[in-house]
């Protein structure tokens, strides 16, 4: 009967996060720190989004070929709302690195620390690149893993749908 | 006394039983009645099949793991969380067991508002640079470094306490330490500038009885027209109970300066600190002033850090003349102690010299291309012996391409040699790395890699042919299939390193969030 128990409880762990990965999620709140120290409660500034969430690290390679793409997206459409937080996961071993990096590439996004790891085990991720769409609700509608050549089209394509319609011309 | 363990063996299976049908039900009414409970996880699973090989000698053993992390949080409004994180192995890639209610490892319960953060479970944190204190955690490294203890923040204006008491757990090298700890570190923060100090007791139990004792400042300065400064200055001493005076201690210190286009970091590390088991304490990470990763060669072989005995500097520089033109040069020089504060490249000092140029040249969305050139020397000095008891020398180059093919496919190709030179035993050695990825975007990705060495005495053989499918089924959703054969060698993470055995088989995984 344990057996049978012990069983069933596995199967069930097993099959919950296919389960779950059908709906939407709310974003959770977790805190991240800005460049100069501070603590931020992330959440509450995901409702301003659409924001994207991107996790990656000054030592991870396809987490740099990334950012360029990111920082076009936020250029594009920040105008109409868009968000990009790079939530960088440098250790103290390269976290000195990472707002000369971000200055010298001369990047525009916003960027937050997170060097336990905390926010990006939140958001379900176990390594970089990590990146997560969050709409205007703070829900979760997009994830991916990893960082793969063409992914910023299908990015791009999952904000059109949460952005506002461009006004027309007049 | 056998009952009483079967005894106990069904009380947990009850529990685990009876707590995984109260999470779900717990969740499911969350989810379904109201909206000031929110709730994330994720969970990753990994079967694999194959033999691995020793890297002493070449002894074949069946390798077949399965792990599965299961970890959720469920949030009520923004105060209050409650995380699980199930961890089965029957075993892990570490050979690491764990089934039942053993698997939930880790748990958490937190309370949080404006100026206060309770939280008792599973804690990490880190203060400073992590000098003191560095509570973290590397799933792929099988490292743990957190507690089970309880902390405390307190933040009021410029004002930040934090305290923390608990147990650690780890695993280092393979032995199970059990360590309590308790302490504080107090951080005052105002116009950029910020600066902490902090005391940590780790009274006897597997290690030594001792306390440390650290301090840290930083400060940030920008000016619009030329650019910005920060620096960061960090120390910790420790005190061992069976010492009269501080032996031990260390000193890391970080300048930078970045405008657009360009960059350049230094940093510097003095390290003294006491080692037990081969190691400085496993909550510590102080950095390590060097690259963990240079390219997939040249780090199979990376400088072990002597926390014990060390002192080095690395800089690094960002160059980007035109937006699709980039340089990168990083190099890094250390050694042990002989009366300077800075490394000395005598043999008898033993020490390491790296350096790293590298161009990436983007010309289109999807297409760049990647070139690497890289030398590293290293000498270990045998006192007893006053000879090098290994003096290598290595030299890297890299030619990546990443192009665009038709129908939306993407080529990326990296080409690597390494040519190693032992200065002991006089002899060359040669390896190439070549791998190729077709991706095409939403529909995942085909790897091919190729490992070679002409190095006889490698475990596992001298080519390594390996492929890795990458599909994604949903956003959230991912698989992965591998097959071939994987090199073994050193994996470093934090400084901290283990072996890899070389391995041979299949391994499929599942990772989704939700």
């Amino acid at each position: 009967m344990i057996r049978v128990v012990r069983k069933l409880a596995l199967v069930s762990l097993l099959l919950l996060p296919l389960l779950m990965a059908i709906g939407a999620e709310k974003a959770p709140s977790v805190n991240v720190q800005t460049i100069d120290g501070q603590t931020v409660a992330l959440d509450t500034m995901l409702i301003k989004g659409p924001t994207i969430v991107d996790f990656w690290a000054t030592w991870c390679t396809p987490c740099k070929e990334a950012l360029p793409g990111l920082d076009e997206l936020y250029g594009k459409y920040k105008t109409r709302g868009l968000q990009v937080f790079a939530v960088a996961v440098d250790g103290p071993k390269t976290m000195s690195k990472v707002q000369p990096y971000v200055i010298g590439e001369g990047y525009n996004f916003t960027v937050y620390l997170d060097p336990s790891n905390d926010a990006l085990k939140a958001f379900g991720g176990k390594s970089v690149p990590h990146t997560v769409l969050v709409n205007q609700k703070g829900e979760v509608v997009y994830t991916k893993f990893g960082n793969l050549p063409g992914d910023e089209a299908m990015l791009e394509k999952e904000i059109e749908k949460l952005l506002p319609e461009k006004e027309d011309k007049k | 006394m056998k009952n009483y363990y079967r005894k106990k063996k069904t009380r947990n299976n009850r529990f685990f039983a009876i707590a995984l049908f109260f999470s779900l039900t717990g969740y499911l009414f969350a989810q379904s009645i109201t909206d000031d409970f929110s709730a994330t996880g994720s969970d990753r699973l990994v079967r694999a099949i194959g033999t691995q090989r020793s890297l002493l000698g070449d002894e074949k053993s069946q390798l077949s793991y399965f792990e599965n992390v299961f970890e959720t949080r469920i949030a009520y409004r923004t105060n209050w969380q409650v995380g699980v994180r199930s961890s089965y192995f029957i075993p892990s890639y570490w050979g690491e067991r764990k089934v039942g209610w053993d698997s939930f490892n880790k748990y958490w319960l937190q309370y949080s508002n404006d100026w206060m953060t309770v939280q008792t479970g599973s804690i990490y944190t880190i203060w400073g640079r992590g000098s003191t204190l560095a509570l973290q955690e590397d799933m792929d490294q099988g490292l743990d470094a957190g507690i089970n203890g309880g902390m405390l923040r307190l933040a009021k204006g410029a004002w930040k306490l934090e305290a923390v008491d608990g147990t650690l757990r780890n695993d280092p090298g393979g032995f199970t330490h059990t360590n309590q700890l308790y302490g504080a570190n107090l951080e005052y923060q105002k116009n950029n500038a910020q600066i902490g100090a902090n005391y940590l007791k780790i009274p006897a139990k597997s290690y030594l009885d001792q306390s440390l004792q650290g301090g840290y400042a930083g400060y940030q300065h920008t000016i619009n027209s030329i650019g910005s400064v920060s620096g960061w200055l960090e120390g910790s001493w420790q005190k061992l109970a069976i010492e009269n005076n501080i032996k031990h201690r260390g000193v890391f210190g970080s300048l930078d300066f970045a405008r657009k286009g360009f960059s350049i970091v230094l940093d510097y590390k003095d390290y003294q600190y006491n080692e037990e088991y081969g190691n400085i304490l496993p909550f510590q990470s102080p950095p390590i002033v060097q690259r963990d990763l240079i390219s997939k060669l040249m780090s199979t072989h990376p400088h072990l850090i002597r926390y014990n005995d060390e002192i080095g500097w690395q800089a690094e520089a960002t160059y980007r003349p035109i937006r699709p033109l980039g340089f990168v040069l990083y190099t890094a020089q250390s050694s042990v102690h002989h009366g300077s504060p800075m490394p000395s490249l005598e043999q008898k000092y033993s020490p390491n010299t790296e350096s790293m140029l590298e161009s990436t040249y983007r010309y289109s969305h999807e297409g760049n291309i990647r070139v690497q050139l890289s030398t590293k020397q290293e000498a270990i000095w045998n006192d007893v012996a006053g000879i090098p008891q290994t003096w290598s020398q290595r030299t890297g180059y890299l030619l990546g391409w990443q192009t665009p093919l038709i129908y939306h496919f993407t080529l990326d190709a990296e080409a690597e040699r390494m040519l190693t030179h032992d200065k002991v035993l006089n002899t060359d050695i040669t390896d190439s790395y070549l791998s190729g990825t077709i991706s095409y975007p939403g529909y995942g990705s085909l790897a091919l890699s190729y490992d070679r060495t002409t190095d006889k005495t490698e475990p596992g053989g001298q080519n390594w042919f390996s492929m890795e499918l990458t599909i994604p089924l949903k956003s959230n959703l991912q698989a992965t299939f591998f097959g071939g054969q994987e090199r073994g060698g050193i994996k470093c993470s934090s400084g901290r390193c283990r072996q890899v055995n070389p391995f041979e088989g299949v391994r499929t995984g599942v990772e989704a969030t939700f």
